[in-house]
């Protein structure tokens, strides 16, 4: 999802309404655009435009991601429909690509757009779009980036080369000339964007013909070809990248949105070296895509009965344009739009042209039984015997922080390092560790209420995980706490035995020293000889960890472990069985 | 006094409780005493010493006269006059030091202007002023000293005892002048009518506060008394055993979608991207699949793709599109990237799995699913959450198809009135439509999206129809239904909350 701020009135004079929309109308037509209002509207200002936030829910459509290209597509449906205009003549500019681009930033597109007529807010509109386009499509500058630049005070060719990182210019906001590696350390743009260039000794620039530096791709412009005001009308547009479709699409996404402002497009000449991985070409490639679509695998798709010439009129409406071939549907598309790659697209297109609650939902014919998982229905088994043992059930995260499941219950980290699922890239210290068990939750619960009256009975049950070799094992657990100055080991027992002889279970006790317990009160559960749980008396070091000041009796359960239970684990790396 | 063999006889068969016992001894050392009195006495609840003399009234061993008495109060006005003399007596007071003018001598005596004209009126009534020019003085002082003086003593000694011996004519005359208020009220005063030498005769009953298995069976409950409960008692709270209530909602929903057909399918809380990502035709660098969007863990960092067909499907369908019909994604597809594990951001990565497994259509499916991913914890974010996903695999399945089923979610699930769809986004489906519903107490809810799985995501499973696959956000159901305006909420520490906080049966949206 992108989210854009835009004037109600700029958009809607550009989707060739006399007068402003009201929010409530803008909304309903951005349904056309997968997008919707965001914010209240705000203003208008001294300028005369009110604000207001919109989200775009597609991530792979950038051409939406600008007012310029949301009123283009409502155009189309309103009275224009077909392809928008795609023609540039030549700018005379021309880009020399140095051939150890290969390796760092291989890709550049550029285009040269004329008698604009810029005021602040085209330019704060502009700059919007330059860096949606960065950092969602280009990846925050990885995969493309785009740069703007006055045209008049460049003389072709531009050269598209690299430097050392002594090389020195002044960045944009800077009153000095900087060297490559000072603008990594000392701007910001530079210490947010070195990462992309640090493992390269020498770094792409861009510089005309007399060695006006342009910019640094992707880090920062020069301070003065590279400024763009309201006194620019003339711009060089350049995408860099490392992919090259992806270079094109997002020159073509800003150039497009200019030439809808009333901007003259020209095209630049890429001269790539011989024996590169990709041909000399002239940007931006505007030439519009097909794909051929059968109208009955639309109409079959969305169960609809269009004819074909409906189909065609539907896709018109959607800035596409179609014709009959035969039987068939010859669909062409703008170059932008990279993200139609199958017939299933178009049926996309189709469906919204005709809008979906025009369409209309139809019953599902299908009759098939509905059941629960089998582990679902054993856990609420055990779910139903506990809460008839009068326990209160809690729902604790799955995430806990790593000294819970050590420290605080007198286990080693050890264990956890050889048996625990930790977070590598954590987004907080509290949250860490995917919990192996169920207990560690429970005690920390009970510590956060010891202002509530005694005694406390709770329990809890779900899925927890650990690794198992190279694999990683979910599967159920139950455990339950008793707090009080009453309970014990034996208090603890009774629910044992009552969980288990409901169930059809027998089981046996081995004594345990297992860090949660009192020596001599803790105890393994034994079931057809294989360890399924233990149950004790927690250990007082324990109690104190938490500050609970009360008697703490615990037990806690595998239940994947319970044989007749089908609460079955699940390995990750296990092959679906086919069912 | 003798009493005859029978009335002896039945005094010894007597039996009375402790209490009641306690009360007639206490009576026996009294001529005669007042009910209030006696209760003082006795140092008893009033209540229950009532219910004592009701029973021994009618056990016939006392009596209850009924007495009237005149109570007398001193008004506001008598409590004034107590405390600072009658009106007649201050003037006559200031007189006694020689004629004053009518104007100075009302100044003088600093009475209120009522008092002082009803004061001058009585004195001239009496004969005991004369008013020549507007000058007072006392025109007979032989009387003047005494007058209205025994007036003055009763109001006083009404003040201290409550005037129970005043004379009627004296009472009059007060009432008529306002100094007292005279009520009527009722007394009762108790009496022993049996010789106080027999009461030791009569033996003392028990009274027990359980009924008890002994008493039932050797039949003792027949000679004791029960004590009665008091009905204004709270008893004990009891903690009941109870599900969590968001458990149970989620408990509830499973409910309504098996009643709608579907069965349920589960998957494991760490995924391989594959299932997660690469199944779903989520380009390798697609941006969702960045470190900073998902979580992923230290050990083991990697699985092991598993060496179906299927995987190789998916590969290819990503580098050219396979036989799918699709252009496909165009890059080189790294079998590593695909088996790096994660915590499982989205529920889909199991609607993955199950498409794998299915043979026969028609099948319908759902889950509902723990995922994570990294945000930022606040009220409306958290970094684990509960999404319910499923699908519908069948040939004739349609997108209008699609476009039915929720609109039967949002009315059967959530007990919405009206729906609106809208084109939405996911990249493995395509159409994909947003549902909103509105509901006739909440407004306008945001449902869930869906839409049909794109075919490069269907067809390396073998599958070469459609499928449609739906998310619904339940936390925030839930969240609306409660009005739990904290996610974190979900997860609550408070015992309090789970043991007392309530509950409605469903998960229909409905104001509580």
């Amino acid at each position: 999802m992108v989210s854009i701020e835009i004037s109600i009135e700029d958009i809607s004079s550009l989707m060739g309404y006399n007068s402003p929309l009201a929010p409530d109308e803008l909304n309903e037509l951005l349904a056309f655009t997968i997008s919707e209002v965001d914010s209240e509207p705000e203003g208008p200002d001294e300028n005369g435009h009110t604000k207001i936030a919109i989200d775009i829910k597609t991530s792979n459509r950038p051409d939406l991601w600008c007012a310029e290209g949301i009123a283009r597509v409502i155009r189309g449906r309103l009275n224009q429909p077909g392809l928008p205009p795609l023609q540039s003549e030549p700018s005379g500019f021309e880009v020399n690509v140095s051939a150890g681009l290969l390796n760092v930033r291989p890709y550049i597109g550029a285009a040269v757009v004329k008698d604009l007529t810029l005021d602040d807010f085209l330019i704060k509109q502009i700059i919007q779009l330059q860096e949606k386009v960065d950092f969602s499509y280009g990846r925050k500058r990885k995969r493309t980036s785009i740069g703007v630049y006055n045209v008049d005070m460049l003389e072709s060719p531009i050269k598209y080369e690299l430097v050392t990182r002594d090389f020195k210019f002044q960045p944009l906001q800077f009153d000095d000339e900087l060297t490559v590696d000072e603008i990594f350390d000392q701007h910001p743009k530079g210490r947010e964007y070195r990462h992309i260039l640090d493992s390269f000794e020498e770094v792409p620039m861009l510089y005309d013909k007399n060695g006006l530096v342009l910019s640094m791709p992707p880090i920062i412009n020069s301070d003065d070809v590279g400024r763009v005001t309201d006194d620019t009308s003339n711009v060089l547009i350049e995408v860099t990248g490392l992919n090259h479709q992806a270079v094109n699409v997002a020159l073509l996404v800003i150039v497009q949105a200019l030439r809808d402002r009333g901007g003259k497009v020209q095209s630049v000449k890429i001269n790539y070296p011989a024996d590169y991985s990709a041909k000399s070409e002239i940007t931006p490639l505007e030439t519009p895509e097909e794909i051929t679509v059968d109208p009955k695998d639309i109409n079959k798709y969305l169960g609809t009965n269009f004819t074909k010439k409906k189909i065609v009129d539907l896709l018109k409406k959607r800035t596409l344009n179609a014709k009959i071939v035969d039987k068939q549907i010859l669909v062409e598309f703008p170059p932008w739009r990279h993200d139609i790659l199958h017939w299933a697209d178009i049926s996309e297109e189709v469906a919204i042209s005709a809008d979906y609650n025009t369409l209309g939902p139809t019953d599902v014919q299908i009759v098939t039984p509905g059941k629960l998982d089998p582990s679902t229905e054993d856990e609420n088994l055990i779910r139903e015997i506990l809460i008839g043992l009068r326990l209160v059930e809690v729902l604790n995260y799955s995430l806990l922080d790593k000294n819970s499941v050590t420290h605080k219950i007198e286990r080693s980290e050890d264990w956890i390092k050889h048996n625990g699922i930790e977070l590598s890239n954590p987004v907080s210290k509290a949250r860490d560790i995917l919990r192996p068990e169920l207990l560690p939750g429970l005690i920390r619960f009970a510590s956060r209420n010891t202002h509530v009256e005694y005694p406390q009975r709770i329990f809890e049950t779900g899925e927890c995980a650990v690794q198992e070799k190279n694999d990683v094992v979910t599967y159920t657990m139950a455990s339950v706490l008793l707090v009080g100055a009453e309970e014990t080991f034996e208090t603890m027992l009774g629910i044992l035995d009552t969980l288990t002889r409901l169930i059809k279970l027998e089981y046996e006790l081995n004594p345990t020293d297992s860090h949660y317990y009192l020596s001599g009160r803790g105890a393994h559960i034994i079931i057809n000889q294989k360890i399924v749980g233990h149950i004790g008396e927690i250990s007082p070091r324990i109690i104190e960890n938490y500050g609970i000041e009360m008697p703490v009796a615990a037990m806690e359960i595998n239940l994947s472990l319970l044989p007749g239970l089908k609460c079955h684990e699940m390995r990750t790396n296990e092959i679906p069985s086919s069912i | 006094m003798d009493m005859p063999q029978e009335e002896l006889y039945t005094m010894s068969h007597l039996e009375l409780t402790p209490d009641h016992l306690n009360v007639l001894t206490k009576i026996s050392e009294f001529e005669s005493i007042l009910v209030p009195d006696l209760t003082q006495k006795l140092g008893m609840d009033r209540g229950k010493v009532e219910g004592c003399l009701a029973t021994l009234i009618d056990l016939e061993l006392i009596q209850r006269k009924q007495n009237s008495l005149l109570e007398r109060r001193l008004t506001k006005r008598g409590l004034k006059a107590a405390k600072k003399g009658l009106s007649e007596r201050q003037i006559l007071e200031v007189l006694s030091k020689g004629p004053i003018h009518i104007k100075d001598l009302g100044s003088e005596t600093n009475i209120d202007k009522t008092d002082f004209t009803a004061g001058i009126g009585i004195l001239k009534k009496a004969q005991l002023i004369k008013i020549e020019k507007g000058h007072v003085s006392i025109a007979n002082p032989d009387d003047a000293g005494s007058f209205s003086l025994d007036i003055q003593n009763t109001i006083e000694k009404i003040r201290n005892d409550g005037g129970v011996q005043v004379n009627s004519s004296m009472s009059n005359e007060l009432e008529k002048r306002g100094f007292i208020e005279i009520k009527e009220t009722s007394i009762y005063t108790i009496f022993l009518i049996i010789d106080k030498t027999k009461i030791d005769m009569i033996k003392s009953k028990k009274e027990v506060t359980k009924l008890t298995p002994q008493m039932l069976a050797n039949g003792s409950w027949r000679d004791v008394n029960f004590k009665p409960y008091s009905l204004t008692t709270k008893p004990r709270k009891i903690y009941a055993g109870r599900y969590h209530p968001y458990r149970q909602f989620l408990d509830h929903l499973r409910l309504k979608l098996i009643g709608l057909g579907f069965q349920e399918m589960k998957g494991p809380l760490i995924e391989q991207e594959f299932w997660n990502f690469d199944a779903l035709f989520a380009a390798q660098d697609h941006a969702s699949r960045e470190d900073s969007d998902i979580l992923l863990i230290k050990q083991p960092s990697y699985g092991k793709l598993n060496d179906r067909e299927y995987v190789k499907n998916v590969a290819k369908t990503h580098e050219d599109g396979w036989k799918t019909g699709s252009k496909g994604l165009r890059y080189r597809w790294d079998p590593r990237k695909a088996a790096r594990l994660l915590l499982r951001p989205q529920g889909t990565s199991i609607s993955a799995r199950t498409m794998s497994k299915i043979n026969n259509p028609p099948a319908k499916y759902f889950s509902i699913a723990r995922n994570f991913r990294p945000d930022q914890i606040d009220a409306t974010h958290d970094i684990e959450f509960d999404q319910t996903e499923g699908i519908i695999c069948d040939p004739s399945i349609t997108f209008r198809d699609l476009l039915g089923m929720l609109k039967t979610f949002a009315i059967e699930v959530a007990g919405a009135t009206k729906v609106r769809f809208r084109p939405d986004y996911y990249p493995f489906t395509t159409p994909s439509v947003e549902l909103s519903a509105e509901h006739p107490v909440l407004g306008r809810v945001e449902f869930g999206g869906s839409g049909i799985f794109r075919p490069e995501v269907t067809q390396p499973f073998g599958i070469d129809y459609p499928v449609l696959a739906y998310g619904i956000g339940v936390g925030r159901l839930f969240m609306t239904k409660y009005k739990i305006t904290d996610i974190r909420e979900l997860f609550s520490q408070k015992l309090d909350w789970l043991r007392d906080g309530q509950v409605t049966s469903g998960i229909q949206l409905e104001e509580i």
